[in-house]
Protein backbone atom coordinates (compact mmCIF):
# COMPACT_ATOMS: atom_id res chain seq x y z
CA UNK A 1 0.00 0.00 0.00
CA UNK A 2 1.33 3.41 -0.99
CA UNK A 3 1.26 6.22 1.55
CA UNK A 4 0.16 9.63 0.26
CA UNK A 5 2.21 12.79 0.78
CA UNK A 6 1.87 16.27 -0.69
CA UNK A 7 5.24 17.40 -2.04
CA UNK A 8 6.22 21.03 -2.35
CA UNK A 9 8.83 22.04 -4.95
CA UNK A 10 11.52 22.47 -2.26
CA UNK A 11 10.88 18.95 -0.93
CA UNK A 12 10.96 17.43 -4.40
CA UNK A 13 14.19 19.21 -5.35
CA UNK A 14 15.86 18.10 -2.10
CA UNK A 15 14.79 14.52 -2.69
CA UNK A 16 15.90 14.63 -6.32
CA UNK A 17 19.44 15.18 -4.99
CA UNK A 18 19.30 11.90 -3.07
CA UNK A 19 19.00 9.72 -6.17
CA UNK A 20 16.03 7.95 -4.55
CA UNK A 21 13.33 9.16 -6.95
CA UNK A 22 12.52 5.67 -8.20
CA UNK A 23 12.17 4.27 -4.67
CA UNK A 24 9.98 7.22 -3.67
CA UNK A 25 7.57 6.88 -6.61
CA UNK A 26 7.32 3.16 -5.94
CA UNK A 27 6.54 3.66 -2.26
CA UNK A 28 4.60 6.91 -2.04
CA UNK A 29 1.63 8.48 -3.76
CA UNK A 30 3.03 11.90 -4.64
CA UNK A 31 0.48 14.69 -4.69
CA UNK A 32 1.56 17.92 -6.40
CA UNK A 33 -0.19 20.83 -8.08
CA UNK A 34 0.06 22.32 -11.56
CA UNK A 35 1.96 25.28 -10.09
CA UNK A 36 4.53 22.97 -8.53
CA UNK A 37 5.07 21.36 -11.92
CA UNK A 38 5.52 24.83 -13.42
CA UNK A 39 8.18 25.56 -10.80
CA UNK A 40 9.94 22.27 -11.59
CA UNK A 41 9.99 23.20 -15.29
CA UNK A 42 11.45 26.62 -14.40
CA UNK A 43 14.14 25.12 -12.15
CA UNK A 44 14.87 22.51 -14.83
CA UNK A 45 16.04 25.33 -17.10
CA UNK A 46 18.65 26.70 -14.68
CA UNK A 47 21.44 24.30 -15.65
CA UNK A 48 22.68 23.68 -12.09
CA UNK A 49 22.35 20.77 -9.65
CA UNK A 50 18.81 21.79 -8.69
CA UNK A 51 17.92 21.68 -12.40
CA UNK A 52 19.25 18.12 -12.60
CA UNK A 53 17.09 17.22 -9.60
CA UNK A 54 13.96 18.87 -11.05
CA UNK A 55 14.46 17.01 -14.33
CA UNK A 56 14.53 13.69 -12.48
CA UNK A 57 10.98 14.38 -11.28
CA UNK A 58 9.84 15.64 -14.66
CA UNK A 59 10.98 12.35 -16.18
CA UNK A 60 8.44 10.49 -14.05
CA UNK A 61 5.45 12.79 -14.50
CA UNK A 62 3.22 9.75 -14.96
CA UNK A 63 3.96 8.72 -11.38
CA UNK A 64 2.88 12.05 -9.91
CA UNK A 65 -0.67 12.72 -8.76
CA UNK A 66 -1.06 16.19 -10.28
CA UNK A 67 -4.03 18.11 -8.90
CA UNK A 68 -5.67 21.22 -10.17
CA UNK A 69 -6.14 23.68 -7.34
CA UNK A 70 -7.38 27.14 -6.49
CA UNK A 71 -4.73 29.59 -7.70
CA UNK A 72 -2.79 31.28 -4.92
CA UNK A 73 0.24 33.57 -4.83
CA UNK A 74 2.54 30.69 -3.87
CA UNK A 75 2.58 27.12 -5.17
CA UNK A 76 2.97 25.80 -1.62
CA UNK A 77 -0.22 27.60 -0.57
CA UNK A 78 -2.13 25.79 -3.32
CA UNK A 79 -0.73 22.47 -2.14
CA UNK A 80 -1.58 23.38 1.44
CA UNK A 81 -5.26 23.76 0.51
CA UNK A 82 -5.37 20.25 -0.99
CA UNK A 83 -3.40 18.65 1.85
CA UNK A 84 -5.54 20.40 4.43
CA UNK A 85 -8.79 19.29 2.78
CA UNK A 86 -7.66 15.68 2.42
CA UNK A 87 -5.61 15.32 5.61
CA UNK A 88 -2.41 14.59 3.70
CA UNK A 89 1.00 15.30 5.28
CA UNK A 90 2.99 17.92 3.39
CA UNK A 91 6.70 17.48 2.62
CA UNK A 92 8.38 20.85 2.47
CA UNK A 93 11.98 22.07 2.87
CA UNK A 94 11.12 25.76 2.66
CA UNK A 95 11.60 26.83 6.27
CA UNK A 96 9.40 29.94 6.03
CA UNK A 97 6.53 27.97 4.51
CA UNK A 98 7.07 25.10 6.95
CA UNK A 99 6.68 27.53 9.84
CA UNK A 100 3.51 28.96 8.31
CA UNK A 101 1.91 25.53 7.93
CA UNK A 102 3.25 23.99 11.11
CA UNK A 103 0.41 23.26 13.52
CA UNK A 104 -2.22 23.62 10.80
CA UNK A 105 -1.37 20.39 8.97
CA UNK A 106 1.19 17.65 9.37
CA UNK A 107 4.49 18.98 8.03
CA UNK A 108 7.52 16.86 7.25
CA UNK A 109 10.96 17.52 5.80
CA UNK A 110 12.49 15.65 2.86
CA UNK A 111 14.73 13.67 5.24
CA UNK A 112 11.60 12.15 6.79
CA UNK A 113 10.79 10.57 3.41
CA UNK A 114 14.28 9.03 3.37
CA UNK A 115 13.60 7.77 6.90
CA UNK A 116 10.20 6.48 5.73
CA UNK A 117 11.88 4.49 2.92
CA UNK A 118 14.40 3.09 5.38
CA UNK A 119 11.75 2.04 7.91
CA UNK A 120 9.71 0.50 5.07
CA UNK A 121 12.76 -1.63 4.21
CA UNK A 122 13.03 -0.07 0.76
CA UNK A 123 16.58 1.13 1.36
CA UNK A 124 19.38 0.25 3.77
CA UNK A 125 20.61 2.52 6.56
CA UNK A 126 23.85 3.07 4.64
CA UNK A 127 21.94 4.04 1.51
CA UNK A 128 19.75 6.41 3.55
CA UNK A 129 22.76 8.12 5.13
CA UNK A 130 24.54 8.36 1.81
CA UNK A 131 21.50 9.92 0.18
CA UNK A 132 21.06 12.60 2.86
CA UNK A 133 24.78 13.34 2.60
CA UNK A 134 24.29 13.95 -1.15
CA UNK A 135 21.42 16.26 -0.25
CA UNK A 136 23.60 18.12 2.26
CA UNK A 137 26.38 18.69 -0.24
CA UNK A 138 24.13 19.84 -3.06
CA UNK A 139 21.64 22.00 -1.16
CA UNK A 140 22.26 25.60 -0.15
CA UNK A 141 22.62 26.95 3.40
CA UNK A 142 19.48 26.55 5.55
CA UNK A 143 18.12 23.74 3.39
CA UNK A 144 21.29 21.79 4.03
CA UNK A 145 20.63 22.12 7.78
CA UNK A 146 17.70 19.75 7.20
CA UNK A 147 20.03 17.19 5.65
CA UNK A 148 22.76 17.97 8.16
CA UNK A 149 20.49 17.18 11.11
CA UNK A 150 18.83 14.27 9.27
CA UNK A 151 21.42 11.82 10.66
CA UNK A 152 19.62 11.90 14.03
CA UNK A 153 16.80 9.91 12.40
CA UNK A 154 19.15 6.98 11.90
CA UNK A 155 20.89 6.87 15.27
CA UNK B 1 30.69 45.68 28.43
CA UNK B 2 34.30 44.96 27.64
CA UNK B 3 36.85 42.67 29.24
CA UNK B 4 40.55 43.23 29.07
CA UNK B 5 42.69 40.34 27.86
CA UNK B 6 46.45 39.94 27.61
CA UNK B 7 47.92 38.72 24.37
CA UNK B 8 51.62 38.22 23.72
CA UNK B 9 52.77 39.13 20.21
CA UNK B 10 56.12 38.80 18.49
CA UNK B 11 57.87 42.18 18.53
CA UNK B 12 58.17 42.22 14.74
CA UNK B 13 54.43 41.59 14.34
CA UNK B 14 53.61 44.28 16.87
CA UNK B 15 55.81 46.77 14.98
CA UNK B 16 53.92 45.95 11.78
CA UNK B 17 50.57 46.39 13.56
CA UNK B 18 51.70 49.74 14.95
CA UNK B 19 52.88 50.89 11.52
CA UNK B 20 49.52 49.95 10.02
CA UNK B 21 47.46 51.62 12.73
CA UNK B 22 49.55 54.79 12.27
CA UNK B 23 48.62 54.85 8.58
CA UNK B 24 44.96 54.19 9.41
CA UNK B 25 44.92 56.74 12.26
CA UNK B 26 43.36 54.31 14.69
CA UNK B 27 44.61 52.81 17.91
CA UNK B 28 46.29 49.46 18.14
CA UNK B 29 43.40 48.18 20.33
CA UNK B 30 40.74 49.38 17.91
CA UNK B 31 42.49 47.73 14.97
CA UNK B 32 42.86 44.43 16.83
CA UNK B 33 39.23 44.53 18.01
CA UNK B 34 38.00 45.03 14.43
CA UNK B 35 40.23 42.28 13.09
CA UNK B 36 39.16 39.79 15.76
CA UNK B 37 35.46 40.60 15.23
CA UNK B 38 35.85 40.12 11.48
CA UNK B 39 37.78 36.86 11.91
CA UNK B 40 35.13 35.46 14.28
CA UNK B 41 32.32 36.24 11.82
CA UNK B 42 34.28 34.78 8.89
CA UNK B 43 35.22 31.65 10.77
CA UNK B 44 31.64 31.12 11.98
CA UNK B 45 30.43 31.44 8.39
CA UNK B 46 33.05 29.00 7.17
CA UNK B 47 32.34 26.51 9.95
CA UNK B 48 28.57 26.91 10.21
CA UNK B 49 27.84 23.33 9.19
CA UNK B 50 30.27 22.06 11.82
CA UNK B 51 28.65 24.41 14.36
CA UNK B 52 25.19 22.97 13.57
CA UNK B 53 26.53 19.44 14.02
CA UNK B 54 28.15 20.32 17.33
CA UNK B 55 24.86 21.78 18.53
CA UNK B 56 22.88 18.74 17.33
CA UNK B 57 25.30 16.51 19.26
CA UNK B 58 24.86 18.64 22.37
CA UNK B 59 28.49 19.78 22.39
CA UNK B 60 27.64 23.47 22.33
CA UNK B 61 24.83 25.29 24.10
CA UNK B 62 21.89 27.22 22.63
CA UNK B 63 23.61 30.43 23.77
CA UNK B 64 26.85 29.50 22.02
CA UNK B 65 24.90 28.62 18.88
CA UNK B 66 23.28 32.05 18.96
CA UNK B 67 26.65 33.74 19.50
CA UNK B 68 28.11 31.99 16.48
CA UNK B 69 25.22 31.92 14.00
CA UNK B 70 23.24 35.00 15.00
CA UNK B 71 19.73 35.06 13.56
CA UNK B 72 20.21 31.68 11.84
CA UNK B 73 20.43 29.97 15.22
CA UNK B 74 16.65 30.19 15.64
CA UNK B 75 16.10 28.30 12.38
CA UNK B 76 18.69 25.69 13.32
CA UNK B 77 16.93 25.03 16.65
CA UNK B 78 13.56 24.92 14.89
CA UNK B 79 14.73 22.52 12.16
CA UNK B 80 16.40 20.21 14.66
CA UNK B 81 13.25 20.12 16.81
CA UNK B 82 11.03 19.44 13.79
CA UNK B 83 13.32 16.72 12.43
CA UNK B 84 13.03 14.96 15.80
CA UNK B 85 9.25 15.46 16.01
CA UNK B 86 8.76 14.27 12.43
CA UNK B 87 10.53 11.01 13.22
CA UNK B 88 7.78 10.19 15.72
CA UNK B 89 5.09 11.08 13.20
CA UNK B 90 6.59 8.83 10.53
CA UNK B 91 6.86 5.97 13.06
CA UNK B 92 3.15 6.40 13.90
CA UNK B 93 2.29 6.51 10.20
CA UNK B 94 4.16 3.26 9.55
CA UNK B 95 2.44 1.62 12.52
CA UNK B 96 -0.99 2.64 11.23
CA UNK B 97 -0.18 1.23 7.79
CA UNK B 98 1.26 -1.96 9.36
CA UNK B 99 4.58 -1.40 7.63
Amino acid sequence: MKVTFGFDTSGLVSLGHTGLVEEIVNTCNIVVTESILDELYDIGNWGDLDAKSAKMWLKCLGDLDVRDSERRENAEDELFIICNQEGIPIVIDDIKAFKRFDGLIECLFSVHIVYFLYKSNKITRESALLSIEKMRVERDWKRNIIALTGWILFE
Amino acid sequence: MTTQINVKLEEQLLREVDALTKVLHISRSEWLRNKIAYAVKEEALHLREAIVMEYARGHITEEELEELLGADAEDVEYILRKVQEGKGRVDEMLKKCNI
